[in-house]
This record gives C-alpha cells, structure tokens and sequence, in this order.
C-alpha cells in the first residue's frame, strides 16, 4: 500500500467532488437552509425567543441540526445503497482500500459538506438579521461533531443492510421527517404531550437539537454532557449495528 | 494461484464440487463454462468475495480470505458487475486507485492502451458499454499487478477493441504477468490463452492448452455428411472416428488424421455421395466444449 495518508486524501477528495457534482444533494445542504434562513428569518426573526435572542438567532443551530439530518438521513443511505447497487462497493472491496476506509472517508466528505452548510446558515443570517452569540464556541462545535456522529451513524447503518436505492430513500426519508418534528426542531418540544416528547427521548436528533441551541444561546459544555453523552453512545451502537448488518452485494 | 478441492453450497445446490486448478506465473487461463456451471463462484472464492465450504484457495501465495490487504495490492481485479462512480472522470477514478497503491501505473498510459485517452475527461457514467468495458479492465492494471483475475473482459466488444486488449494482455503476459479470465468466447480463448479449464455443474471436465484437448481425444478433423440412409449402414469403427453425432438432419464425425478423413471420403464415394457435399474443417475449441457440457440452454 502506498502512504496510508496519500490514499485516505485521494479517496476523501473523490468523495467530496462527488457530492459536489449531484445538484440534488448540492441543493437540499446548501441552498435549502438558506432559503429557510430567509423565509422564516423574516417571518419569525424579530420575535424574542429566550434571555434577550431573537428567533432569528435561535433557528441558527435549529437549521444546523435539520442539516446534519438532511445529509445524515436523506443523502447517506441513498449513496451507499447506489454505490452497493452499482457494483461501486465491491469495486472498493477488491482493491486494497478496505470497508474500514471508505465508510470514514465517505462520513468525513459529508461533513466537510455540512460544515459549509453551516458557515452560509451563520453568514447569511448575520448580514441579513445580524447575529447574536455570546455562546460558548468550543461546545458548539464539539456538539456539532457528536451530533454528525450519531445521526450519520443512522445513516450508514440504513444505507448498509437496505437492499435497493428506493428502499434507501424511502427509510431515510421515514426516518428523517419524524425525527425532524419529534426532536423539537420545528415546534418546540415544550408543546408536546408527555407521551410524544418520552418518543423524543429516543431519538439521536433530539439530543443534536436540544444541545446545539443550549450551547448556542451561551451554556458551556459542563451543562450539555449529558446531550453530548447519548449522543455519543448513539454513535456507537449505530456502528456497532452497522459492523454487523453491512452487506457488500 | 491455486484452487484445491474447492467446494461452495447455497442451500442444497453444490455450486462448486471438488473443484481443482492450478494457474502458473506468466499464462493466460481461461475459465470457461456455460451459465450457473460456477465459474463466477470460483473467482469470487479466489477474491475473497466469498468463503468456500470446504477446499483451499491460494492466490499469489495468500490465502484470500486473511490476507485482504496484501493480495488486492499485488491482484488487479475487473468483475462483471462491479462499476464506477457515473459522475468521476475517467482520469479521476485512476488517479484516485493508483494513490491506494505503492508502485501504481501511468493513469495516461492505461488510458492509451485500452484506446480511451480521448477519454480522461469523460464521466464513466457517459462511457457506452465497451468503453465501461475496457475502463474497468485498465483500472484492473493500476497497481502494477503480477496478476489479474478478469470476468469476461472481450464480451461486447467490437473486433478492433477485442483484438487491442488481447494484445495488451498478451503483453502483460510476455512481461512475467499472470491472467486469469472467464469467458464465453471460446474462438478466444483456443487463439490467445495458453491453458483452458472447461467446468461444468462445479467439476473439472478438461484441462490443459486448447491444441493439447483436443489432440489428446482424438479431435482434429470434424466432417459433416448429409444425412441419407446410406449412413445407416456405415460401420463407424471401420472409419476410426473419435466421436460421432447426429445434428438436425446430418451426420457429424470427428477424428484424429489424414487417414481419418481418407476414410470418410471413401466410404462416401462407395455410397455415391460427392466428396464437395461433405463439409470438413479443423475442430474448435467449441466444438470439444459442446461435446463435454451438452447442447441444451442453461438458466443464467
């Protein structure tokens, strides 16, 4: 094997230009929050949410969570579906690049994408409503990559054990809009019936949204372990799951 | 490479039976097979796609199924079913494979010996059929491979291309490389492989180079006769064929010489049948393969 190094840059690069090159995908991470930004921004923007932020400033980590679930739910599956379907899996498989480095590179790749998602979200509601954030920066961005973690993890695991394409989009979506409303990003989960909220408990989303906002609106990582915590124990049972339901073919 | 006593199950049916190869450094093998006869088993068991029942596989000295890394740097490999990424530019995906190896070939000359350096920039996605083809068996050379296991490589290619990639394999071969390749284009395999396996239901039906199975049974000659009652009669041991059979409404023989076909002739001249209504050429490669597995379809 040439540098280890070397082959993961190529093969993250690879994977990068390739989400790059699916207008799809380009619009639903890049574009679709900023209309959002936009459109709820000057429906909703000048409202006051908590302790002196407005919504404008709060839908900021909102719209990074619907992100990580727009890539994580809806992109990821469909992608590992395609490239099992294709033969594009196995292509991998026989050569000396190893399911162990092309899962990660893909992940990674994906990421990238999100963080620029989220640094046109941050930029665009900055110029346009001005942005307030006396949160803790380090938090947020470690909650960002726990949160990637455990709902990419989903991702993988549905892409890896459903058979077609189809059934990769039908799962993800199923997954992604339930998860969307349940986690309290699109109403508050304070409107909730106890029931519907202890079905929140459950779900990675729940944990990404809940701790993006509270480190966002300024409360330090010390406060958000235990969002951080489930999150990461998520993660790792997705992957444990997906280590053992993967299929090539 | 070395397949011994290979035997692989899916449920109740015996895909591979026993089943025993031998490949030397530096030849092209063809594995050749009718549909289901477990040819595609047989090199997925060699690449590690999947793992045998019982038998043991070597490759390149590895044992596929351990050594995973080891092998596919040192095994280029080209799978009917496998693909590119549809957006990736031809010099893209290179490239990118070259990088997981140390001594990687010129991502350009592959591209100019498989006749796709017009190519580079193209997306796999926009290639036609043979150029996906002829792509994916260029991307089985990136790593600068001592050998090759390649599924039908030449299938749905038009001359020109079958007879460019014949020639680079050759090449490979001349230069110390070893080929493994399934096909069904048998005229292929008698001109251009050194040594051909005929398996059928799992099993070894023949093996060696494609002159050597067919003079070893006798097969050289192969007439056809019209079919009239005059055949009826024909004592076969008096013509010394090494096979005979009956197609449609003629007469087929096969033997082994001169003699033979002198032999033919004579008993038609004494039927009063012309000698221009015979049909007589040299045996192929199919015909031995036709004999060996039958004639029927075969489910794909």
């Amino acid at each position: 094997m040439a540098s280890q190094v070397a082959a993961l840059r190529r093969l993250f690069g690879v994977q990068l230009l390739l989400f790059v090159r699916e207008p799809i995908a380009v619009f639903f991470t890049l574009l679709f929050p900023l209309m959002l930004v936009v459109i709820l921004g000057y429906s909703f923007g000048r409202f006051h949410a908590d302790a002196g932020y407005l919504v404008s400033d709060e839908q900021v980590p909102v719209l990074i969570a619907m992100t990580i679930a727009t890539v994580g739910l809806m992109g990821l599956p469909v992608t590992i579906a395609e490239y099992r379907a294709q033969g594009i899996l196995k292509r991998y498989r026989t050569s000396p690049i190893s399911l162990g480095r092309l899962l990660p590179a893909l992940v990674a790749a994906n990421f990238t994408v999100l963080l620029a998602a989220a640094a046109l979200t941050v930029a665009l509601t900055w110029l346009l409503f001005g942005l307030r954030f006396s949160g803790n920066v380090i938090g947020v961005a470690v909650l960002t990559v726990l949160a990637a973690a455990a709902v990419f993890a989903v991702g993988v695991f549905i892409g890896g054990f459903v058979r077609t394409a189809r059934t990769a989009q039908a799962v993800g979506l199923g997954t992604f809009f339930p998860m969307l409303f349940l986690s309290g990003a699109m109403i508050p989960r304070a409107e909730f019936p106890a029931w519907l909220r202890r079905i929140g408990d459950f779900i990675p989303m729940t944990y990404a949204v809940d701790g993006l906002v509270h480190s966002w609106i300024g409360q330090g990582l010390t406060t958000q372990w235990r969002p951080a915590l489930v999150l990461v124990a998520m993660f790792a049972l997705a992957s444990a799951a997906t280590a053992r339901t993967f299929r090539w073919s | 490479m070395e397949v011994g006593r290979l035997t692989k199950r899916y449920g109740g049916l015996v895909a591979v039976d026993g089943l025993s190869l031998e490949v030397d450094a530096g030849t092209i093998f063809a594995l050749v097979g009718p549909n289901g006869s477990g040819k595609t088993t047989t090199v997925e068991c060699m690449e590690a796609l999947r793992t045998p029942d019982a038998g043991r596989v070597r490759v390149l000295g590895l044992d596929p199924g351990r050594d995973h890394g080891r092998l596919f740097a040192e095994l280029g490999v080209q799978l009917q079913e496998t693909s590119m990424h549809a957006r990736l530019r031809l010099g893209e995906a290179l490239r990118m494979f070259a990088a997981f190896h140390a001594r990687p070939a010129d991502p350009r000359e592959l591209l100019r010996t498989y006749g796709l350096e017009s190519k580079e920039r193209a997306p796999f996605g926009r290639l036609s059929g043979g150029e996906k083809r002829r792509f994916l068996t260029a991307l089985a050379f990136v790593g600068s491979p001592r050998a090759v296991i390649l599924d039908e490589p030449t299938t749905g290619l038009d001359p020109q291309a079958r007879h460019n990639v014949w020639a680079a394999l050759e090449r490979y071969r001349d230069q110390g490389g070893t080929v493994f390749l399934t096909t069904h284009l048998l005229e292929e395999a008698q001109e251009h492989c050194d040594r051909v396996a005929i398996v059928d239901h799992g099993r070894l039906l023949a093996d060696g180079p494609p002159a050597r199975l067919l003079r070893e049974r006798g097969l050289e000659i192969r007439v056809t006769l019209p079919l009239d009652d005059w055949l009826v009669d024909v004592a076969w041991g008096r013509l010394g064929a090494t096979h005979q059979e009956r197609l449609d409404r003629r007469w087929v023989v096969y033997g082994p010489d001169e003699a033979f076909l002198a032999r033919v002739h004579e008993e038609a001249r004494a039927h009063g049948v012309a000698v221009s209504r015979l049909e007589t050429r040299g045996v192929r490669l199919e015909d031995l393969f036709l004999l060996l597995t039958g004639r029927e379809y075969r489910e794909e």
